[in-house]
């Protein structure tokens, strides 16, 4: 999804906001380490970068509009992240042989901030793809700002984790009721094994007299079996109204025809959904 | 008492503790500790060991303080005990760089010796040359027998390698150190112990002597027999026993943040007033709580 020549808008940026010396010191550091292969001053530099480069939010951008400053901007990506990230793409763009273990390395020591910072800009790095098993790693956490780095906002599980990793991740932010709705390609990436495991789950809520939180039924409706359309039914006679949206939705897109029947017994909120009244959007 | 203190325990391992303990310190008006590295009962013998328990100090366990309303920092060293398998040694110095500059380490620490052999000494110099490169500040940690000798022997090399006594903490001291300690204008930290070492009516005495300039009250509280509420306990025994009220604030709070607080990554914004909302929302989110029912790990899909 992003474009090419990553490094260079993260350089843009930096000079925008970094003074004459630090720039110097951070370019000539980066030089270093590419022309000595030196693993010790990468880690060292790397270190040096929380003293170096405060973690300010970026007030200047760069003139034009491309998808890394978007992506940047939607993350509020700070100064300090965009340093880091930059020494880290400059490595593996010259030498990734030599250099992906020892980022590797860095990734595998990182504070909960460093992390944080990884995992949001994971899709920036080249041959982004080698660090899924690090991402995967990161549903594990109950920490909350570890999940939502990787979960929320963040084309790179749609993109890199299979159906499986998918779905844990799904599953684990509706425990954690993180807000669904920043999940980015919940439709794109529904499955089978997912619908049921998201009704499994309501069933579980609802017998411990719990609610459901309605976003979760968005990836449902193209995958409506008979227990799910049941599912359906009990949403359609809840108290909340959120409820017969999303139930409405997931009917409308369904190709079965039990559905097609179920959403037609509730003509006044089929009248809304063909007005364009009822959308995800407003069940957020 | 009567006005809540806030007080600072600088030095307690929280990873050998419960969340009873957690919920009980704040309670007691403790707003912020500081974990130092240290060994965990018996010796590590791979280096894989140390970076996972680093590692813990500077994630897991910060985020578990949170839970409590708690700010967690924490000192990175390789600790005396350990340093005496030379082999593994070398490895560990090798990995502490990668965790000096991490967002709550906040001092090398605790080194020290604890037998005062020569592969002790040799990785106390070696840290001590590292502080004083990244300028950072020292916890001392010094040893329980023969103390005094090794209390004036670690102060002495830390001098010897050009560090400013000022930014060094020498800990675990007694009424036979603390003297040599404030004399060299280094800072000396108590630790309380229930029934052994430093007891709470003995410290009351040592800051009647000594006053409150450069001396710091700390738990020490472990996986062994301690006390992790030592700091409140012994705020609340001065105040009773009529030490001035500014005193007791300096030795039980305000000292340890000074002397913490150099390198910036302490401070008092973190815990007055509001947090950062994402601190918050963790507080208030229980993730980790609900997270520690044990039939969640069964509806893990993984």
């Amino acid at each position: 999804m992003f474009i090419e020549n990553v490094s260079q808008e993260l350089a843009k940026i930096l000079h925008l906001h970094l003074d004459k010396d630090h720039l110097k010191w951070m370019e000539g550091k980066i030089d270093g380490i590419i022309e000595e292969k030196s693993s010790k001053d990468l880690y060292l530099t790397y270190s040096l970068m929380a003293s170096k480069i405060n973690p300010i939010p970026l007030d200047k951008m760069p003139s034009g509009e491309n998808e890394v400053i978007q992506y940047l901007e939607t993350q509020n990506a700070n100064l300090l992240q965009i340093g880091r990230v930059y020494l880290l793409i400059r490595v593996l763009e010259a030498d990734e042989n030599f250099f992906f273990n020892k980022v590797e390395n860095i990734i595998q020591v990182s504070d909960t901030g460093e992390l944080e910072t990884f995992l949001k800009f994971l899709v920036l790095m080249p041959n982004s793809g080698n660090y899924r098993n690090v991402a995967v790693e990161a549903l594990r956490t109950n920490i909350a700002t570890i999940f939502d780095a990787i979960s929320l906002n963040n084309p790179y599980p749609s993109m890199f984790f299979n159906d499986q990793q998918w779905n844990q991740m799904y599953l684990k932010a509706a425990f954690m009721e993180r807000d669904l709705s920043l999940i980015t390609d919940i439709e794109a990436r529904a499955n089978k094994d997912l619908v049921r495991i998201i009704s499994d789950y309501a069933h579980e809520r609802w017998a411990a007299s719990r609610k459901v939180d309605p976003y979760f039924w968005r990836p449902v409706g193209r995958f409506l079996n008979d227990t799910l359309v049941e599912d359906m039914n009990r949403l359609f006679l809840s108290e909340d109204e959120k409820d017969h949206m999303a139930a409405a939705l997931a009917c409308s897109i369904s190709e079965n025809p039990k559905a097609k029947a179920l959403l037609e017994k509730y003509p006044q909120i089929k009248n809304k959904l063909d007005q364009g009244l009822i959308s995800w959007s407003k069940i957020n | 008492m009567k006005d809540k203190l806030m007080i600072i325990d600088p030095h307690i391992h929280m990873t050998s503790r419960t969340t009873d303990d957690y919920e009980a310190m704040a309670a007691a008006g403790i707003v912020a500790i500081i974990e130092p590295s240290f060994w965990l009962g018996q010796p590590r013998t791979q280096v894989g060991s140390f970076q996972d328990y680093y590692s813990s100090l500077v994630g897991w366990e910060p985020f578990r303080a949170s839970q409590f309303g708690i700010k967690h920092y924490c000192t990175i060293g390789l600790n005396s005990k350990e340093a005496n398998n030379e082999a593994l040694a070398e490895q560990v110095i090798e990995l502490l760089p990668l965790y000096f500059h991490k967002e709550n380490v906040v001092a090398i620490g605790e080194i020290g010796y604890d037998d005062q052999t020569p592969a002790e000494d040799k990785y106390f110099r070696m840290q001590l040359d590292l502080a004083r490169e990244l300028n950072m500040t020292v916890q001392v940690h010094t040893p329980h027998r023969d103390k005094k000798a090794g209390t004036i022997k670690s102060m002495e090399v830390c001098l010897e390698h050009g560090l400013d006594p000022s930014n060094v903490i020498i800990d675990h001291n007694n009424e036979e150190t603390v003297k040599e300690v404030l004399d060299r204008g280094f800072i000396a930290a108590f630790t309380i112990y229930p029934k052994t070492k430093m007891g709470n009516e003995r410290m009351v005495e040592v800051v009647r002597k000594y006053g409150s300039t450069n001396i710091i009250v700390d738990s020490s509280a472990d996986w062994g027999v301690s006390d992790p509420l030592a700091v409140p306990k012994t705020a609340s025994l001065m105040l009773n026993k009529g030490i001035s009220r500014e005193d007791v604030i300096k030795t039980c709070y305000q000292n340890a943040l000074d002397a913490f607080g150099k390198n910036g990554k302490m401070k008092e914004e973190h815990w007055l007033g509001n947090k950062g909302i994402d601190q918050r929302e963790l507080f208030n989110d229980n993730s980790v709580l609900r997270g520690q029912e044990p039939k969640i790990e069964g509806d893990k899909i993984v």
